[in-house]
């Protein structure tokens, strides 16, 4: 939305642009502070004040896709453009999929509990060759109660996302339904006018107007809803574990946030199944 | 309705011959009703079928509803041309003869029209096949993106109807339910709207079982992406393939979201539905989807971006 001289409007700007901002500060901040405090330089407070910095940058993303949601923007934010071919499959409702996050979370830990053998978990991240024991072995035997929380964190997501699923089918199924009745209705009008000459009267996008007012708001609180699930779930992660968990945690997603973005170039031009 | 049942069978399209007959057979009865009433010379001279003709109209009516007025009014028009008391003379036969030979000439356009519609109709099925199954013969890994968001649809559109980037295959049967309850000239039997309801139930399981599916990669199988932190230490052809293998996966899911799409407008065609309904549902599917594009162009050009307050830089600190 242009702000102008004539408008009162408070001054915006484009989501994407806040978008481009947020990933840069991702890639350029948020990892490598986690990165910097999982290091053996770093103190337990400088590790603990970075964990909430990068929770905060998290939040901060999904309140403002929040803020910037209206019936009018909500397909813009279902299928966002600022977003790489790499990225687009994997969106749903318009991020990526909550189970990523508790899927991350367990593969970390199952990872560490089941390669105790090898010493795979030494070289997990290149950077962290040196850090202290007490992050290498971080994920080493989680408590009860950690495991019992995630279990938990877990079940209540999986009884959200076939709800927001379920949601969005009645939603476009609704839509769908109440234009077919306004043009079903409105083509036999003009049949017995005789004035239908084309398929599509001009009045038919009025109607679909209606019911896609009705559809959008149903769509932007089904994306808010979303988001309300991700936020809560990483909110509920990091507060679960322990901060050197935390840590790796965060550190894991926001790398995995970035990978998407610097790696598209890389596998854009050289993945094809046509062959 | 049965003298037409046992007389006319070698005219209705062999193509089509066996599905839904009775119907046809109402259908062919009113268009010969029709056929009939547009030409009122023609009641004097068949005394001798009027019985045939009369439970032909009992059943037109039966089936057809409001126009038993109409055939209220005919009626009596038949009985006011037999009280004039004309003796069939050799003017009169060969009036006769040619208002015979007039309605049989109307007759066969109406069943060469008919051949034609099946024609179009098996156009537009086939123009559906190629249109779900080619869309994802090449596929690099923008195409696959691109299917899922394609850039040449309003957001607007997309956001209403898309399901794996296209219309939803429940939200196609919808149409026909509404159809089948608002459209007095749809002629779906009750059997026909049992097996609907049944279609829609499986269709609605079979694409609960492609979201669960695609549920897996995006959540699961995504995590063996290079850059994944699961994914450490890996050879840039063990990247590569595996990328590869992903959105092979994706491409499947995809496909299969495709083949029902297909299939459901295959099963609605092909089985469900006789010509003249397949005929209105092409009609209603093609209307309404324009329809929702037109809506879909129309927002777009309002470009109502989603836009956040200023003092959100995109930064926590």
């Amino acid at each position: 939305m242009p702000f102008s001289l004539f408008s009162r409007k408070k001054p915006t700007r484009r989501f994407n642009d806040f978008y481009a901002d947020w990933s840069k500060t991702l890639t350029e901040n948020c990892l490598p502070l986690l990165r910097q405090s999982l290091s053996s330089a770093a103190s337990a407070s400088v590790l603990s004040a970075n964990v909430d910095l990068v929770l905060r940058h998290l939040v901060l993303y999904y309140e403002t896709l929040d803020l910037a949601a209206d019936p009018n923007t909500i397909p813009y934010l279902l299928f966002p453009s600022w977003r790489n071919s790499l990225e687009t499959p994997f969106l749903f409702l318009g991020d990526i999929h909550p189970y990523l996050l508790t899927n991350l979370l367990r593969s970390m830990i199952d990872r560490e509990n089941q390669d105790s053998d090898d010493d795979y978990s030494l070289h997990l991240n290149l950077d962290l060759v040196n850090q202290p024991l007490k992050i290498a072995t971080a994920w080493k035997d989680p408590s009860d109660e950690l495991v019992t929380r995630i279990d938990q964190i877990e079940c209540t997501m999986r009884l959200m996302v076939p709800v927001l699923m379920d949601r969005m089918r009645k939603a476009q199924r609704g839509f769908v339904a109440r234009v077919s009745e306004d043009w079903v209705s409105s083509y036999r009008g003009g049949k017995k006018e005789k004035t239908v000459t084309a398929v599509t009267s001009a009045a038919a996008p009025a109607c679909v107007d209606e019911a896609a007012k009705v559809e959008m708001e149903e769509l932007v609180s089904i994306f808010v809803d979303a988001n309300r699930l991700r936020k809560s779930v990483i909110m509920d992660i990091v507060g679960a574990t322990s901060e050197h968990q935390a840590a790796l945690f965060l550190e894991g997603l926001c790398q995995f946030l970035v990978g998407f973005k610097i790696s598209v170039s890389s596998w854009l031009n050289q993945i094809d199944f046509s062959d | 309705m049965f003298v037409v049942e046992e007389t006319t069978p070698s005219l209705d399209h062999p193509r089509r011959w066996g599905r839904n007959q009775c119907w046809r057979n109402t259908k062919m009865a009113r268009a010969m009703e029709a056929a009939r009433f547009d030409d009122n010379g023609l009641e004097e001279h068949n005394n001798e079928e009027s019985v045939s003709w009369d439970d032909l109209e009992r059943d037109a009516a039966s089936k057809a509803g409001g126009s038993s007025e109409r055939l209220q009014a005919s009626r009596s028009h038949l009985n006011d041309s037999f009280r004039k008391g004309d003796e069939p003379s050799g003017d009169l036969y060969e009036l006769w003869r040619q208002e015979q030979n007039s309605i049989a000439a109307r007759l066969d356009k109406e069943l060469k029209s008919r051949w034609e519609l099946d024609e179009l109709i098996e156009e537009q099925l086939s123009r559906y096949q190629s249109h779900y199954y080619k869309a994802m013969v090449s596929t690099s890994l923008k195409d696959v993106s691109n299917f899922l968001m394609p850039q040449w649809v309003p957001p607007h559109e997309l956001a209403a109807v898309s399901w794996l980037g296209d219309w939803r295959p429940t939200s196609i049967l919808d149409i026909l339910r509404v159809q089948a309850a608002h459209n007095p000239s749809f002629s779906l039997s009750e059997s026909c709207e049992r097996v609907l309801s049944q279609l829609v139930r499986e269709i609605r399981i079979e694409e609960a079982v492609i979201d669960e599916e695609y549920a897996e990669i995006q959540a699961t199988c995504v995590l063996h992406l290079p850059f994944s932190p699961l994914c450490n230490g890996q050879s840039h052809e063990e990247a590569l393939s595996s990328v590869q293998e992903l959105f092979g996966n994706i491409h499947k899911v995809v496909s299969k979201a495709q083949r029902l799409r297909y299939k459901v407008l295959e099963l609605v065609m092909k089985k469900l539905l006789n010509q003249t309904d397949t005929a209105e549902f092409v009609v209603a599917f093609a209307g309404i989807q324009d329809a929702i594009h037109q809506f879909g162009e129309q927002k777009k050009l309002k470009k109502h971006y989603p836009a956040v307050p200023l003092k959100g830089s995109g930064s926590s600190s």
